[in-house]
């Protein structure tokens, strides 16, 4: 594989032999024959950002030269460098839009205009790089672009590009489930008892899953190949909510205690595919061993440690086995079809008022009563939650527990809009007796405050509560250090203070069944 | 320090350690041409865990200056 460089600066030392070098600038064709032209020309990173600017246009006419000749063979082009720290102003920075609109506009015309025409973004590279991009002494002394600390990186990364373009990519991802897809052993603490959730170390699994799912629709084939009790595995696919790598995104499973060298053997059979196109993704050292062992052409990344680090092992395998050029016609035509529903729904609402707002948010509340799933997340929202709480009282699983299994009433309620779930966010607990029911205690997130959703939630339930009892309904306030931002909630929501205690400032109430309460109904509340 | 400076300039001169004249310049050598200079700069500050100005990058054209700066 030959390759040729246009180049306008120093960088030479960034590859290897294979590749020849343009003098600084120069646009005309060499006289030998190549595999691939690489087109890599940058801005002067020293010039003031109008020079950088005129430079712009100076490197649009040479690389519209450079296409215009007779090269047939693949011709790859490199992204400007983008740094925004070197502009004037921040509401119209003018390089960073003259750059982004080069990166994005004029090249990608190019892209489309010119089939044998590749981009690769520079930007990409230096993102996890951490020396400064640029050593201003080798720039100076001899044009080199990139700091030369950064050859190695340059080197690994560029040829990491150039195996997208060759289209070498694997098809196939084989996980695990224990301490893989979720923490803990399942076999062992249940479907309810492994953490993945809201709450860390599950939420770590959960991106991780969400992830995993969102590549298996870029045409990323997803199997399993553990080794736990099938029935386990299944309750969790079939009851916890969290879990979204199901037999309904699984192209094949292997849940069993066979070897798992000879269960991706048969997956392989199964879904037609070579084990080469294979990539196993397992937390246990001796199962990932093995396999390099026995099916040293399948790739076994190293799992990482602590499970904040899966968003970065999720990325990293991804751009080592997965990375693709450009998605087929169809996916594409399926990202198109979102943004324009996402610009529909951005770009032509101006809002008259809050409420106008609100209800574009189409904000769904989903109530439910308290359960083995969602026990966990209440307790622990009591023990939490200072700002938007009542009473302040806090409970553990247990003691909640055994308060339902006495007759209480416990409740908690979901909260999504159109940007997105905001999961488990409200808690509420009633307990009845022989003629007045007691709102023992009530409380939010604050991530969901500010859209009246505290309201609509608790008129909800007391209506719930109510129906054919008529019973009356007692609630407090016990003021804390923190707590003042519901100091006057009952108030407005319907209920009437009916007595202060002096020494702790708490104040009793009672909810006034004919005060009606001015409730905005775009909200779709429902019980599950 | 001598020994490893001649075996960083073997590296990036791609010369063998005997070959070398008794006087090590960038006149005598015939692969020190400027882009592997700076790969010697570059080497050199890593290994010895220096950062040159580019003033002594541009004197450090021969073995005994070589010592000098990075004994500074």
């Amino acid at each position: 594989m030959t390759n040729y460089i246009y180049r306008n600066y120093t960088v030479e030392y960034l590859f290897d032999k294979r590749y020849v070098f343009s003098g600084y600038g120069d646009v005309t064709e060499p006289s030998e024959d190549f595999d691939n032209y690489i087109i890599f020309y940058q801005l002067n990173p020293s010039s003031t950002p109008e020079e950088q600017k005129v430079e712009i246009e100076s490197i649009k006419s040479k690389i519209s030269y450079i296409l215009n000749s007779e090269i047939r063979e693949r011709i790859i082009i490199l992204t400007l460098y983008r740094e925004a720290n070197k502009d004037w102003q921040m509401k119209s920075p003018e390089l960073f839009d003259a750059i982004n609109d080069f990166n994005q506009n004029f090249l990608k015309q190019l892209s489309l205009q010119y089939k044998n025409v590749k981009l690769v973004d520079i930007n990409t590279f230096y993102q996890s790089q951490y020396p400064p991009y640029i050593d201003w002494r080798f720039f100076f002394i001899s044009q080199m672009i990139i700091n030369p600390k950064l050859e190695k990186p340059f080197r690994k990364w560029f040829e990491k590009q150039m195996e997208v373009l060759d289209l070498k990519r694997k098809k196939c991802i084989v996980l695990d489930c224990d301490n893989t897809l979720w923490g803990g052993v399942v076999g062992e603490e249940g479907t309810f008892g492994i953490k993945l959730g809201m709450d860390y170390p599950g939420n770590c699994f959960k991106s991780f899953q969400y992830l995993l799912l969102s590549l298996s629709k870029k045409g990323v084939i997803l199997t399993i190949c553990s080794k736990n009790n099938l029935k386990d595995v299944q309750d969790v696919w079939e009851n916890n909510p969290h879990n979204v790598i199901n037999d309904k995104v699984l192209s094949a499973y292997r849940i069993n205690w066979q070897d798992k060298a000879s269960n991706i053997k048969s997956i392989a059979e199964e879904l037609n595919i070579g084990t080469d196109s294979f990539v196993f993704i397992d937390d246990n050292p001796i199962e990932r061993g093995l396999i390099k062992e026995l099916l040293p052409e399948v790739e076994v990344p190293d799992f990482p440690k602590k499970p904040y680090e899966l968003v970065d092992f999720f990325w990293q395998i991804y751009h080592d086995y997965f990375a693709v050029y450009e998605l087929s016609e169809e996916d594409l035509r399926k990202t198109e079809q979102y943004k324009e529903n996402f610009f529909r729904n951005e770009s032509k609402k101006t809002f008259a008022n809050i409420d106008d707002y609100l209800a574009s948010l189409n904000i769904e509340i989903d109530i439910m009563k308290a359960n083995e799933a969602n026990l966990p997340r209440i307790a622990q929202m009591t023990q939490k939650t200072n700002q938007f709480n009542l009473t302040t009282k806090r409970y553990t699983e247990e003691q909640l527990r055994e308060m339902a299994e006495k007759g209480a009433n416990i409740y908690c309620a979901n909260v999504k809009d159109k940007f997105g779930d905001n999961g488990i966010t409200i808690a509420a607990i009633f307990i009845e007796n022989n003629n007045e029911v007691h709102l023992d205690s009530y409380l939010l997130s604050c991530r969901i405050l500010g859209r009246e959703i505290e309201k609509v939630t608790l008129l909800k339930l007391i209506e719930e509560i109510n129906r054919d009892k008529n019973k009356q309904i007692k609630a407090q306030f016990i003021p804390t250090k923190k707590n003042s931002i519901v100091a006057d909630f009952l108030d407005n929501i319907g209920f009437v203070p009916i007595k202060t205690d002096e020494e702790t400032g708490t104040k009793h109430y009672v909810f006034d069944v004919n005060k009606k309460p001015n409730i905005k109904t775009f909200y779709r509340i429902k019980f599950i | 320090m001598e020994d490893e400076i001649k075996m960083i300039m073997a590296r990036v001169f791609e010369m063998k350690i005997e070959d070398f004249p008794a006087e090590i310049n960038q006149s005598t050598i015939d692969n020190w041409d400027s882009l592997r200079h700076l790969n010697l700069i570059i080497e050199l500050e890593e290994a010895f865990d220096k950062s040159f100005e580019p003033e002594e990058i541009g004197e450090m054209t021969s073995i005994e200056k070589i010592m000098e700066i990075i004994k500074k």
